[in-house]
């Protein structure tokens, strides 16, 4: 027995130990906050499909964390393999369920588009062209049929100057003519961004560009034309054009001169009349939406202000050029941030946070507010807290910058 | 069964005298490491304090306090653990090549013991499990007591942020690898790691067998296995394999890494069986 002594020892305190510091880690994983939404007025109904997604600090070290009406759900308490795919967008997953061979290396969301018969994919790569090994931007362009479940994809390089980076806003199959609108960056000898919005219109039968058409100039993106977010849960969905605007001030400040002409301005490229055409605003619109964070859902253009009385929104309908909706509800604003906004089925969600804030010292814990957009009325609030109060985090550690509605 | 424990035994007894000093060496030089730099760090700052005529805050606000990562970054910390690496690593070598080097050809008598070979491969690789995983503990245990050390030797306000076990590790670049946050994880890098063992166990038997030309066949099978278990990372720069999903590389890796180990071990078998010489 004697002469196992060292071999019996090696065994079992390389057992012990590194089982025990695992045992530890794996009850530490778990021994994050969990948090719940308390209701401070409303219905709690309201919030039922809300998710909040956010980080958690806790040593030093972030771990994701989801939020929703009943459970905190923790990334670290997830599988290697889970951890593995975890970051893909929801949307991208469940493509990838019901059309795994087509979806391979495809993850962009804003580069597909999706109707009843298509899914069509266009994304831009930077790689070395085979002839000369140079490195140039190609298309990446896939099509698949619903109906028969046959795909074809093919590469086509991107014509014209070598571009810096190019980026993909939103992909369109307009009278089975694939419509591909690219925010292009391009270099320059002074150090200045200078870019171009370009729509590139492929004739996916023949695998041919057809058309390559500058729709933005560099000029206008220096006197500030830049493309106005989608709103859309969805945008992978069919849309008949997209939206710009132009905000002069934010770019031009320092040079002073009040150009009358230079007021702000929406856009709409209509994809099968191929051009951009100026949307009359009301003037109560022109000057909010300087400043304003402006959202488009289908044919709505949300203008949302933070003002003395709380959140203005501001609902445009672009197809009659109609202020439709205008309310202000209830939401303070401390600094300048913008609170993540989503508006879907007559409501207007907003998680109020100033986590972002700089030099933030109120440590006030994340709010979610949920209001009706025909009536202005506040149907929900609530704060986000730990469950447990006593617990070593306080909502500190807790930083939300993003809610969904499933 | 019992023959195999006997031989583990046996390999870890012949061994035990160079690793016990392994880990002296960690102990001390760790040890010493925190209580350098820790010490040098206070005076230092004392130093700066007294000519700049600083205060504590306006020293803390001017260059910053220290932390652990400031001791498990240096050598002293990271020395050691190097030397045990390679140590291993050689050792691996060693525990056949001492067997026919040492005095009055040792590997004889293992090879006429009245059991299956294939035991002393498995002894050998099991040793060298053993040694690593009780290095691994051994590093686990000592560094909350070099943490408590470090946080006693360092006035409070110098101290930039007070760390746990788990924090230091996942801060240090080497000791992340060395050990892994997840036992998953762990799972994953010793599972590679016992992998390339046995590759190379029979990559050394080729060479015991067939001697100048197992040589080239060592080498051959220890880069064909390498290429083969990396094999999924090169499929994935060419153009023409479709993109892989995340789970599907995943499942590649595991396969390969069976059908590696299983060939190795078999090629192993047939060696050590019929083909080694003494």
């Amino acid at each position: 027995m004697k002469q196992y002594i060292s071999s019996i020892l090696l065994v079992c305190l390389s057992i012990i130990i590194i089982g025990a510091y695992y045992g530890i880690m794996i009850v530490n994983a778990n021994d994050f906050p969990e948090y719940s939404i308390k209701t401070l007025e409303g219905h709690e109904s309201e919030m039922k499909d809300v998710s909040l997604s956010g980080f958690v600090e806790k040593e030093g070290m972030n771990t994701s964390v989801k939020i929703t009406s009943n459970e905190t759900l923790y990334l670290s308490n997830q599988s290697s393999l889970q951890r593995m795919t975890v970051y893909n967008d929801p949307r991208i997953e469940k493509l990838k369920k019901e059309h795994r061979s087509f979806m391979r290396g495809k993850n962009n969301i804003y580069s597909f588009y999706q109707d009843a018969d298509f899914i069509a994919y266009a994304e831009t790569v930077y790689k070395p062209s085979s002839l000369d090994h140079s490195y140039k931007y190609v298309f990446n362009i896939g099509l698949l049929d619903l109906a028969s479940d046959k795909d074809i994809s093919f590469e086509l390089g991107v014509p014209g100057e070598i571009f810096n980076s190019i980026s993909v806003l939103d992909v369109q199959l307009i009278q089975s003519k694939l419509k591909v609108v690219t925010k292009n960056y391009m270099y320059t000898n002074t150090g200045m961004d200078e870019a171009e919005v370009h729509v590139y219109t492929f004739d996916l039968g023949n695998q041919k560009l057809l058309n390559d058409e500058v729709i933005i100039t560099p000029q206008q993106v220096k006197m500030g034309y830049d493309v106005i977010n989608s709103m859309e849960q969805n945008p992978s969905q069919p849309q008949k054009s997209i939206i710009f605007i132009k905000r002069p001030e934010i770019v031009n400040q320092s040079e002073g001169s009040a150009n009358t002409t230079n007021k702000a301005a929406i856009f709409e490229y209509v994809y099968d009349k191929n051009h951009l055409k100026t949307i009359e605003l009301p003037e109560s619109l022109t000057d909010r939406i300087v400043t304003s964070q402006n959202y488009v859902n289908g044919d709505k253009l949300y203008v949302i202000n933070h003002d003395a009385k709380g959140l203005h929104l501001t609902t445009f309908t672009i197809t009659n050029q109609t202020i439709t909706n205008d309310q202000t509800f209830p939401i303070k604003s401390v600094g300048t941030e913008t609170f993540p906004i989503v508006i879907k089925n007559d409501r207007v969600y907003v998680l109020a946070t100033n986590d972002f804030e700089e030099n933030n010292s109120s440590n006030l814990p994340p709010q979610l507010f949920i209001g009706e957009m025909k009536t202005g009325k506040t149907m929900y609030k609530g704060e986000v807290i730990p469950k447990k109060v006593d617990q070593k985090f306080n909502t500190k550690s807790l930083v939300l910058y993003s809610l969904e509605i499933n | 069964m019992k023959s195999y424990i006997k031989l583990v035994n046996f390999e870890i007894n012949r061994f035990i005298k160079i690793y016990v000093s392994l880990l002296v060496i960690t102990l001390l030089s760790q040890f010493i490491g925190v209580i350098v730099t820790s010490s040098s760090f206070m005076n230092r700052a004392h130093e700066v304090m007294f000519e700049q005529n600083l205060s504590e805050s306006g020293y803390l606000h001017k260059f910053g306090g220290i932390d652990f990562t400031d001791i498990s970054s240096t050598l002293w910390f990271i020395g050691p653990i190097a030397l045990c690496i390679v140590a291993l690593i050689f050792y691996s070598f060693m525990i056949w090549y001492r067997d026919w080097f040492g005095k009055n050809t040792f590997a004889y008598r293992l090879l006429m013991l009245p059991t299956a070979r294939i035991s002393l491969y498995f002894s050998k690789a099991s040793a060298i499990l053993l040694f690593t995983f009780g290095l691994l503990a051994f590093q686990i245990l000592i560094l909350p007591l070099e943490n408590t050390l470090f946080e006693s030797l360092i006035l409070e306000n110098f101290l930039k942020t007070r760390m746990d076990v788990s924090v230091i590790l996942q801060s240090n670049g080497i000791l992340g690898i060395v050990i892994p946050p997840y036992f998953s994880d762990f799972l994953i890098s010793y599972g590679i790691g016992m992998m390339f063992v046995f590759v190379l166990f029979t990559s050394i038997l080729f060479e015991r067998s067939f001697r100048l030309k197992g040589i080239v066949l060592g080498i051959l099978y220890f880069i064909a296995a390498v290429l083969l278990f990396l094999s999924p990372l090169f499929a994935m720069a060419n153009e023409t394999v479709p993109d892989l999903y995340p789970e599907e590389i995943f499942a590649l890796f595991l396969v390969l890494g069976i059908l590696i180990t299983g060939a190795s071990i078999a090629i192993g078998n047939w060696l050590i069986s019929k083909r080694v010489l003494v």
